[in-house]
């Protein structure tokens, strides 16, 4: 546990899961998942790394008095959510909920870290968006919504929609010209001769 | 006793250690007759240092009638088998064996079994008696158990990206049964991960386990047939045909008992929704009853997937209450959007839904369409087995992609030629072949075999062609 | 499965015209058909006239009581039930066939097989004659252990054709027809191969293989003339033929087939509508063509033969127009091509999405500008898919392959439960198993094999 605290001090959540996990796995008590465990913090974790099936496995392996804790039932509700894909969901789930504890830090990482899912894939599946959807799907006002987009470097549609129109950023060009990346083409070269 | 204990810590150290593997495993009788001195004799020994005489203790302590579950007992085994010294255990992987499933008994007895207690030990001890880690243990099987017992499947992760090369019975003592199990429970594991990436071990898995060489066919199997099935449609879309070696008994039990499945797989090619729907209903039952109707429920949910895959490659653009309609969605324009966005997340297509219009843009390298066919994520549409519109090719990700793909297949290449050598020059190997050839001659009855035989190089043949085009790939990087 | 529409517009259905082709069963069979397809209507009362004043000059007492009971007096008083007319017509035919049979009993103790042979053919003509099928078939078949020459076994095929075509047994069909074609000096009478030939079509296109029933068909030569007029007509064949070439032979085909072929091209002289259409889908004008088609409709539906199989043969037809038509272009304006068609573009889009996904035309269309683009393969792009796929399989197999080596090197393979055997009939049973399974020393040739390729690879 002094672990999880101090992943939490250094904003480090992403290792927190599987602090948790080798915890959990390297405990003799046969209810170690009861006594005190801090299950929600936990599942958010999971969902921290976006490993949705780890945190649903999670939830099944707790007890049913661990289940009835608000906290635990509110993280399993934003799981739903999230596996659904429901975006204005997860959005609706994580603020309904008084997170207290580590689990609050954790969220509003967790928050940040969904608003920059949803802008990524936004930026993949858009090419025009209404300011109204986006803030639905990032879980912000409009203002905040068309704040973000135009941090993208996207812009306001030429027509007058009102819609933003999404720019999307170059693709990643590595570096081919390099001598290493060289050898290793030549070396395939030899290989495949 | 004491003689015993005395001898053990007298022999616990690399020189003395076949010494001491006889006198223990000749002292069956004196375990036998100071049965209540084990668990004091095992006080005086440390698990690290005399890990050898430690698994024979613990062996015929659980070996005697020790109720389950024991939590003493579960305790020792548990701390012996995470700490104990390979070079001493492998000595006698029969006993360790037998230890390390005693203690998978003990966690799973009694009226709160706890799984999860076995899953760390046996991990440790699973990987104390492999030689290196491309062998096969018999603890396999029950690891993977525990951890789908227990739900700890990211427990398993480690042990099933590794590639299993070597069953080596002789060193771990490993059966046929052994590998069967461990590859049905693994693909079990990957199932439930439920990745895209995971599908295709699990696939790997499964098909190992319906192709191993058999005399006869046996319940894990047909068992692990019925999920590879489901598993093909969900991940490839189609059921792929068994490889031709498949022995001819396993043909048989899946003729006889996965009836159900193949229809399904033949209603999932006719691309027929109502089709499909009834067979899963017709055989819900035997579904049910083979605890497989969540992945019957993911091949129904991965039609609609399918469907919008394939208006992908029939459409530039299409409305989204065109894809609706089309993919026979009850939920309209809303749920065709939701369901594209899921898709692009999970790299199934590339799409641009146009916000305004609500017009969705299958955007396609050639761009011929001009604006904004081009996609930054690229990586998500390089999903290497198809189905997508493929993505640009032009990043660095998918350079990098293919260059770890080259190195994995000249890799492979090499454990080939290795194999290929150790086999030619394998004394067993050549007496079967002489025996081959002479009893072709006399009973003319070969030509099967060879004729077997020349598919591998046909595969070979094959396999030079297709990489044809790395060469050119090469060089157009 | 097919739509079976009940025609509505048939007031241009020429009966009398229609019906001349054929006489004997077929003509009873089609007037029977037609009147069943157009209940209430006043051709269906036509029909069922006719099929009456056909009945009465048989011997078929038991369909003319049907016929009589499906006319139920709506035709006044002279199409009411003839009781005195079946009596004597039965009791003569009675008598007749009892006569015949004990001839045939007679033939048989006195072991003459020519009038033996003669025996059961008539018996299965007075079988026939009454409307008594599965017996008229029955006795044509037997008298084929008595036929002696290549004649023989050409009448007594030609009967058993005829027979099974009318019973609807297709299976016989295709053995009897195939039967007469393997019999020596079949080709000597012209109209007797075209009959064959056209039998085989109309059992091709019932079976539903299309393709193989337009190819047969169009070997049919004129000389069919109207000697086969019990079961088609010049005119069905060239209908059926000419349908059938345009919805499955490509174009290629088509030409050799039916535009440049003289022996089906005066076939086609007897319908000349089909004709028509042939020659505007061969020019490419697939909006004439369709339309024709279209006209034609009704009165197709209401062939016993073809009625089952216009809705199979126009889908076809129409899809081929569509694919042909694309074909050159880089791109096409669907509106321009919904006009060509005489279809909403709705409906033509549709149409277009099933051919692309099916794989038939290799294009893609824009919804939002109802553009179709031809696909150009991007040849970069699949490689780097391929090669990607390629590569994946390769590493899989190949890994499979290295554990099944391990495998097999260590004797692993599950024995069965039941199987008490030594160690050495196992191992014996295992290469066994091996061999034949391609696994095994199978798999070490493979290997050798593989590692051959992988050389020649890298």
């Amino acid at each position: 546990m002094d672990q999880v605290a101090t992943a939490l001090q250094a904003s480090d959540f992403a290792a927190v899961a599987s602090i948790l996990d080798e915890a959990e796995l390297c405990s003799p008590s046969p209810s170690v998942l009861e006594d005190g465990w801090p299950a929600a913090l936990h599942l958010l974790a999971h969902m921290y790394n976006g490993s949705l099936p780890d945190a649903r496995l999670l939830y099944k392996r707790l007890p049913d008095g661990v289940k009835a804790d608000p906290q635990v039932a509110a993280a399993w509700r934003l799981l739903q959510f999230a596996w659904q894909g429901s975006g204005e969901g997860v959005w609706h789930a994580l603020r309904s909920h008084p997170w207290s504890g580590p689990a609050q830090a954790l969220t509003e990482a967790l928050a940040e870290r969904l608003r920059g899912r949803q802008l990524d894939l936004v930026a993949a599946a858009y090419s025009h968006i209404t300011p109204a959807r986006l803030a639905a799907l990032c879980g912000c006002s409009e203002e905040d919504a068309v704040a973000y987009a135009l941090g993208r470097g996207w812009r306001h549609a030429a027509d007058d929609s009102g819609a933003l129109e999404v720019v999307a950023s170059p693709p990643a060009r590595g570096q081919l010209g390099s001598l290493a990346a060289l050898e290793q083409l030549s070396v395939y070269m030899m290989q495949l001769e | 006793m004491e003689g015993l204990v005395a001898q053990v810590i007298g022999l616990s150290n690399p020189n003395d250690l076949n010494q001491l593997l006889t006198a223990l495993k000749s002292s069956e009788t004196v375990f036998n007759q100071n049965y209540q001195q084990i668990v004091p004799a095992l006080q005086a020994l440390d698990p690290a240092q005399h890990s050898l005489a430690y698994a024979f203790f613990l062996h015929h302590l659980a070996k005697g009638n020790l109720p389950t579950p024991n939590a003493a007992f579960m305790d020792s085994a548990s701390r012996f088998l995470i700490v104990c010294d390979a070079s001493q255990i492998q000595l006698a992987p029969d006993v360790f064996v037998s230890v390390a499933r005693k203690l998978k008994t003990h966690v799973l007895a009694g009226a709160a079994p706890c799984p999860r207690r076995g899953v760390a030990p046996l991990l440790a001890g699973l990987r104390a008696l492999q030689p290196n880690p491309e062998v096969l243990t018999p603890l396999h099987a029950d690891f993977f158990q525990l951890c789908l017992l227990s739900r700890c499947y990211s427990a398993a992760a480690p042990v099933l990206d590794q590639d299993i090369f070597d069953v080596a019975p002789q060193q771990t003592g490993s059966t046929p049964t052994d590998l069967f199990l461990y590859c049905y429970y693994g693909g079990m594991l990957c199932i439930g991960e439920q990745g895209r990436k995971q599908h295709a071990r699990a696939l790997e898995l499964l098909l190992q386990a319906v192709t191993a060489p058999s005399l006869a066919g046996n319940a894990i199997v047909a068992a692990a047939y019925k999920k590879y099935v489901l598993v093909c449609l969900i991940h490839a879309g189609a059921l792929q045909p068994l490889p031709k070696f498949t022995s001819s008994c396993v043909k048989h039990v899946i003729d006889a008992e996965a009836r159900p499945y193949n229809e399904l797989a033949a209603a999932y090619a006719a691309r027929n929704g109502d089709k499909l729907r009834r067979a899963a209903e017709q055989h819900g039952a035997v579904f049910a009853a083979d605890g497989n109707l969540g992945l019957v429920r993911q091949v129904l949910a991965s039609m609609a997937v399918r469907s919008i895959q394939r208006l992908t490659q029939t459409f530039l653009t299409l409305s989204l209450e065109d894809i609706a309609a089309n993919a026979g969605l009850a939920g309209g324009a809303q749920e065709a959007e939701a369901r594209i966005v899921r898709m692009v997340a999970a790299g199934q297509i590339t799409a641009k839904i146009d916000g305004r219009s609500g017009m969705v843009r299958f955007a396609d390298d050639t761009a011929r369409g001009g604006g904004g066919a081009s996609t930054s994520s690229a990586a998500a549409g390089v999903s290497a087995a198809g189905g997508g519109g493929g993505g640009s090719w032009d990043s660095a990700a998918s350079v990098a992609m293919l260059d770890e793909r080259m190195r994995a297949v000249l890799e492979l290449g090499k454990r080939l030629q290795q194999a290929h050598e150790m086999v030619s020059q394998d004394r067993a190997y050549l007496t079967k072949v002489t025996a081959r050839e002479r009893s072709k001659y006399d009973l003319g009855g070969g030509a099967g075999g060879l004729g077997a035989g020349l598919a591998g190089p046909g595969g070979g043949a094959s396999g030079e062609t297709d990489f044809g085009p790395f060469s050119a790939s090469g060089a157009a990087v | 499965m097919e739509e079976d529409i009940p025609v509505t517009d048939h007031g241009s259905f020429d009966l009398e015209a229609y019906i001349s082709n054929y006489t004997g069963h077929g003509k009873v069979d089609r007037l029977l058909f037609i009147a069943e397809r157009s209940t209430g209507k006043p051709l269906e009362l036509e029909a069922l006239r006719m099929a009456h004043d056909e009945l009465k000059k048989t011997e078929a007492t038991a369909r003319y009581q049907e016929v009589v009971a499906k006319i139920d007096g709506r035709l006044g008083a002279s199409y009411t039930l003839d009781r005195v007319w079946v009596e004597n017509t039965e009791r003569r035919s009675q008598q007749r066939g009892e006569r015949l049979e004990s001839e045939l009993q007679g033939f048989k103790a006195a072991l003459m097989k020519e009038s033996i042979r003669l025996g059961h053919t008539d018996l299965g003509d007075w079988a026939y004659g009454r409307g008594d099928l599965q017996t008229a078939f029955k006795c044509y078949v037997r008298s084929r252990d008595y036929c002696t020459s290549s004649r023989h076994v050409l009448a007594m095929c030609h009967n058993v054709v005829r027979t099974a075509i009318e019973l609807g047994n297709f299976v016989h069909v295709a053995n009897y027809v195939s039967k007469a074609e393997s019999t020596p000096d079949v080709g000597s009478e012209a109209a007797q191969l075209a009959q064959l030939r056209a039998a085989s079509g109309l059992q091709l296109l019932h079976s539903r293989k299309y393709k193989q029933a337009a190819r047969k068909f169009c070997e049919v030569g004129p000389d069919l003339g109207t000697s086969y007029s019990d079961v088609l007509s010049l005119h069905d064949v060239a209908a059926l033929g000419g349908l059938a070439a345009l919805g499955f032979l490509d174009r290629s085909e088509l030409r050799t087939r039916v535009i440049a072929n003289i022996g089906f091209r005066e076939v086609l002289e007897a319908a000349p509508e089909i004709r028509e259409v042939v020659h505007a889908f061969y020019a490419s004008q697939y909006a004439v063509a369709l339309r024709s088609l279209e006209a034609l409709k009704p009165s197709l539906l209401l062939d016993l033969h073809a009625s089952e199989h216009v809705h199979a043969l126009y889908n076809a037809i129409r899809h081929r127009a569509l694919c042909q038509y694309v074909q050159p272009f880089s791109s096409v304006n669907l509106a321009a091509m919904a006009e060509a068609f005489n279809t909403p573009i709705a409906a033509l889009e549709k149409q277009l999405a099933t051919l692309i996904m099916d794989g038939a035309i290799s294009a893609r269309i824009d919804s939002a500008t109802k553009v179709l683009y031809a696909s150009k393969a991007d040849a970069r792009a699949t490689t780097f898919a391929r090669v990607l796929a390629a590569g994946e399989a390769y590493c899989r197999d190949t890994r499979a392959l290295l554990l099944r080596a391990n495998l097999v090197q260590h004797d692993f393979v599950q024995v069965g439960v039941g199987g008490g055997r030594s160690k050495k009939d196992r191992l014996e049973r295992g290469l066994y198993d091996m061999g034949g399974m391609g696994g095994g020393g199978g798999l070490m040739y493979g290997l050798g094999g593989m590692g051959l390729g992988r050389s020649m690879m890298i």
